[in-house]
């Protein structure tokens, strides 16, 4: 090699030298770019209903009975399965996210998508669902309604007495 | 000429072949290639004149307002992720932009001032042509495809501008409304043609929409059609208009 701006020790022409840093840059501003566009799509704030609401007060829903609540996805059990109190259980099957239907004869779900079965306990005894219905987390608010949090799971035997 | 072996690696493989139909460009066919078998490079001609490319002559003012459409239409895109143009909502999706999402604030800057850009850029491209007489024949046709790409640029800058729903958007196209009511004869044309661009009688939600969709669907896509054109003009017509033989 004998070329004009070529170092004696290192290969490096004054070519090579700018394109590789051309191309750093280029490279590097479109990848912090792209970073940029993806961290752009995951919003910081979201304007859906809070996971932590208030439902009916608890005399609302007589002994011995499985109340749906379609606004919050979720039934009020009160009494069954050898409890006295109010417990509060996800309407949404674990499989797809369907709305399983309480069926009394049988006591127990029945979700119209796929055919999974939930007994009382919200166990799954048939059909595809992966895991059991949740239960959930629920207080009485200083106004006298029940106050769930639906990202708060508890057991089965959780309840609140009346 | 030795070849990197890294290069070739990438480069003499059937799945780099399948890409780009021709051999990595190291000699003068398939450097031609590359130009012709390129779906956006095949605009361009093999081989322009020395002069073409004197910077100094056009200054890229065309490519410049080229590149601001393109920055313009990936950042639109990207704010249509969170902008809704409802009376409720568009106000305050864009105040959203500006503090709560991450990288809103640029994304909406960008769009704005390459909207502002854009305008001022076509507008400077639109003189140098008439100072250097490029809209002489044989390039009269491109140069009116050049005034359509201005009105729509104008265009463009106007519907987005009623966008953000504040205060000067809304009086804004208020007066614009108004303006556009008074084409003659007012009675017949411009009333009907102020109902025709509000959706109504006042600046509201059928406005809103109505500009929404001239600015993000029918503008860009009339104006990229007819880039496409006046770019294919520029190569019909015998290049880039340059300074002659000397």
């Amino acid at each position: 090699m004998s070329e004009k701006g070529v170092r004696e020790n290192n290969n490096i022409s004054r070519r090579k030298f700018f394109l590789f840093f051309g191309w750093l840059g280029l490279l590097s501003s479109l990848a912090t770019s792209a970073w940029g566009a993806v961290r752009y799509m995951f919003p910081n704030v979201l304007y859906e209903p809070s996971t932590i609401f208030k439902i009916g007060k608890p005399s609302d829903y007589p002994p011995n009975s499985v109340t749906f609540v379609p606004d919050q996805r979720l039934f009020v059990v009160r009494g069954k399965d050898g409890f006295e109190g109010i417990r509060i259980i996800s309407s949404v099957c674990t499989h797809m996210n369907c709305t399983p239907k309480w069926v009394g004869a049988k006591n127990q779900w029945e979700c119209p998508c796929h055919g999974s079965i939930f007994n009382l306990k919200g166990e799954v005894t048939a059909g595809p669902a992966p895991k059991p219905l949740p239960w959930y987390k629920t207080t009485l608010a200083s106004d006298g309604r029940l106050l769930v949090d639906s990202k708060d799971f508890v057991k089965p035997d959780y309840q609140i007495k009346v | 000429m030795k070849k990197n072996r890294l290069l070739d690696l990438l480069t003499n493989n059937r799945f780099y072949k399948s890409v780009f139909r021709h051999d990595y460009p190291d000699n003068d066919i398939s450097r031609s290639e590359v130009v012709t078998g390129n779906l956006l490079l095949h605009i361009q001609s093999v081989k322009v004149h020395k002069n073409t490319i004197r910077t100094g002559y056009t200054l890229g003012l065309g490519l410049i307002s080229f590149y601001l459409f393109v920055i313009l239409t990936i950042t639109g895109i990207l704010l249509m992720f969170y902008y809704i143009p409802s009376l409720e909502r568009a106000y305050n999706d864009m105040k959203d932009l500006e503090f709560a999402v991450s990288y809103g604030i640029i994304l909406r800057n960008l769009h704005r001032w390459g909207a502002h850009g854009m305008v001022a850029f076509v507008f400077l491209h639109m003189c140098r042509v008439f100072y250097t007489g490029g809209y002489k024949q044989p390039r009269e046709f491109n140069w009116g495809i050049g005034v359509v790409l201005l009105i729509i640029t104008l265009f463009l800058s106007l519907t987005g501008y009623l966008l953000p729903w504040d205060q000067l958007a809304f009086w804004a196209i208020t007066i614009v409304a108004k303006l556009i009511g008074t084409v003659p004869p007012e009675s017949i044309l411009g009333a009907n043609l102020s109902q025709l661009v509000l959706g109504g009688t006042i600046v509201g939600q059928n406005a809103l929409i109505r500009f929404y969709v001239m600015h993000v669907v029918v503008l860009p896509l009339v104006a990229a059609v007819l880039i496409g054109v006046h770019f294919w003009r520029i190569r019909k017509d015998g290049g880039l208009s340059r300074p002659a033989e000397e």
